[in-house]
């Protein structure tokens, strides 16, 4: 058996996905400092989220809920749509993909674009995150109704934002230049004491038509290249959060 | 294929982290977005090295101190560093030394445990003690950690050899503590002169005179006199694993493990996952 490391390093020096105001800053702080420990966003690096992230959701499962063999080991069936910078993938591409997979019922998909493999998580700048392709709504129903008749529930994708979400964060964000730090800098905490549930519908759409098909997610993976099977287990393992919502994660692939 | 999640879970004020002056301080978490103000939630964790179900490395401390905390170490691979074929799948066989509340394993039980467990070259060891289950951790707090079951010395001494002789490179336990909790927390929480009532972990202001105390370094993590049992075994292992729960639903005697401690460049301890596969 080969196994394959598809996380994101956790790096302290600097991670290229902390560009929105709703990412929280990674650090570990030194042994004698009074922050000493880890520090992370529950989204910080590859990330795993329950549709429970959304108050829409929040009476389904949570993190430590969760049955063991729909994290671990799982056997999962991947699903390619190539997409370069800022790439938003339609509705008729996500049906021409799909006509094609062969996904067993109960599998999870693997929804790879190359977006993890460019190199773009390794280089300064924000271009991982404000280029990330993504998906359009039509895309994600349409995606979202595939894996409800497959009886699957779990999307992992080497995407760094599943959707793009332009009709007010990145507007608002985006105007303030030059571009302020994740949380807690002073103008993410402004912009998200502003940030009212009607923004979030308008601008997590996608992820909401996921949720509402109760499908998990896992974004931001890496060297996705390195697969070769079309079906593979995987192991997608999340910090054990009593009532958690989303996790950072270790994803690995196992391939027979 | 039967999966077994032996994981400690996380949460907040959680006893492993309100217990020891530096090596595992308190799990705090921030709800910055929330359901009612922005229908979504995200959590800043302030979490510890040793959180939860922790996998160590002999350098724990890095990547600020890459010094390992045991001189010598057989292995000096940080977190990210570790092969996967250590960390998934890996054959391990179950050393049973049932043990009750503030028991320290001796030598003599880890010698009997060692004769009867088909222990084979290249096997993690995963040493269960049967005191690891959540209804204890989430009920007892604190006392989880004051009161557990633990390696004396001379035991881990010997278990360290026989995992050198069989080229054995992890080890994993059900106790919440592996050096005994009078050696641990000496003049902490036991000792000839405890701190009571408890004060809170690092940045306290006792834990900071507890640092000056010690010369201003906790490298060796406690004030005991006493040899570290831990530091016995991390000296022999690639990674060593504590607190993990839920052994006693593990029927086999040699099972395969899925350790996964989050990938952090350069790291030397985290929170990890521990599933059993039999």
């Amino acid at each position: 058996m080969e196994y394959i490391d598809l996380t994101l390093p956790l790096n302290h020096d600097w991670m290229p996905d902390e560009i929105l105001p709703l990412a929280a800053h990674f650090y570990l702080a030194p042994k004698y400092h009074p922050d000493k420990g880890i520090i992370l966003g529950s989204e910080t690096g590859t990330c795993l989220t329950l549709p429970a992230a959304f108050a829409e959701f929040r009476k389904t499962a949570r993190l430590h809920e969760l049955a063991i063999e729909k994290l671990f080991l799982r056997g999962a069936t991947s699903l390619d749509i190539p997409a370069k910078d800022r790439h938003e993938i339609t509705e008729a591409e996500m049906k021409s993909a799909l006509v094609t997979c062969k996904i067993s019922r109960g599998n999870a998909l693997l929804l790879r674009t190359g977006w993890g493999d460019g190199g773009a998580h390794r280089e300064p700048g924000s271009r991982y995150i404000m280029s990330s392709p993504h998906l359009s709504l039509p895309a994600a129903e349409l995606l979202a109704a595939f894996m409800s008749e497959h009886e699957s529930d779990l999307l992992l994708t080497d995407l760094a934002l599943i959707g793009w979400p332009d009709k007010h964060l990145l507007r608002e964000w985006n105007s303030i230049f030059p571009r302020p730090g994740p949380w807690p800098s002073i103008e993410a905490q402004m912009l998200l004491h502003l940030y009212t549930p009607e923004k979030v519908k308008d601008d997590f759409a996608v992820e909401l038509a996921l949720a509402r098909a109760g499908v998990m997610t896992v974004k931001k993976l890496v060297d996705c290249k390195n697969l070769r099977a079309e079906h593979l287990r995987v192991i997608v393992s999340p910090l054990q959060i009593v009532r958690g919502v989303s996790s950072t994660c270790r994803v690995i692939a196992v391939e027979e | 294929m039967k999966l077994i999640d032996l994981t400690m879970p996380v949460w907040p004020g959680a006893g492993y982290g309100e217990i020891l002056p530096f090596t595992n301080t308190s799990v705090d978490f921030v709800e910055y977005m929330d359901y009612g103000k922005n229908g979504l939630r995200q959590t800043r964790m302030k979490l510890n090295g040793e959180t939860g179900s922790p996998l160590m490395v002999a350098a724990q401390h890095a990547p600020f101190d890459m010094n390992p905390i045991q001189k010598n170490p057989r292995f000096n691979l940080t977190l990210d560093e570790i092969p996967l074929q250590e960390l998934v799948l890996h054959d391990t066989v179950i050393l049973d030394i049932a043990a009750g509340e503030k028991h320290e394993i001796t030598a003599d039980e880890m010698a009997a445990a060692l004769k009867v467990a088909d222990f084979r070259r290249g096997d993690h060891v995963l040493l269960r003690s049967g005191w690891g289950t959540l209804a204890r951790a989430y009920e007892m707090g604190i006392d989880y950690l004051k009161n557990s079951p633990s390696v004396h010395y001379d035991a881990a001494a010997l278990l360290a050899e026989k995992m050198e002789e069989l080229d054995s490179h992890i080890f994993m336990t059900d106790c919440a503590l592996v050096n005994p909790p009078r050696v641990q927390g000496y003049n902490w929480f036991l000792g000839g002169a405890p701190l009571s009532p408890l004060p809170k972990p690092w940045p306290s202001a006792e834990a900071r005179e507890r640092l000056l105390d010690m010369g201003g370094s906790y490298a060796y993590a406690h004030a005991s006199k006493e040899p570290s049992s831990y530091g016995a075994l991390i000296r022999k292992a690639i990674g060593c694993g504590k607190c993990l729960v839920n052994c006693a639903q593990i029927t086999e005697s040699r099972i395969k493990m899925i350790i996964l401690p989050l990938k952090i460049t350069r790291g030397g301890a985290s929170s990890c996952r521990f599933v059993a596969v039999q």
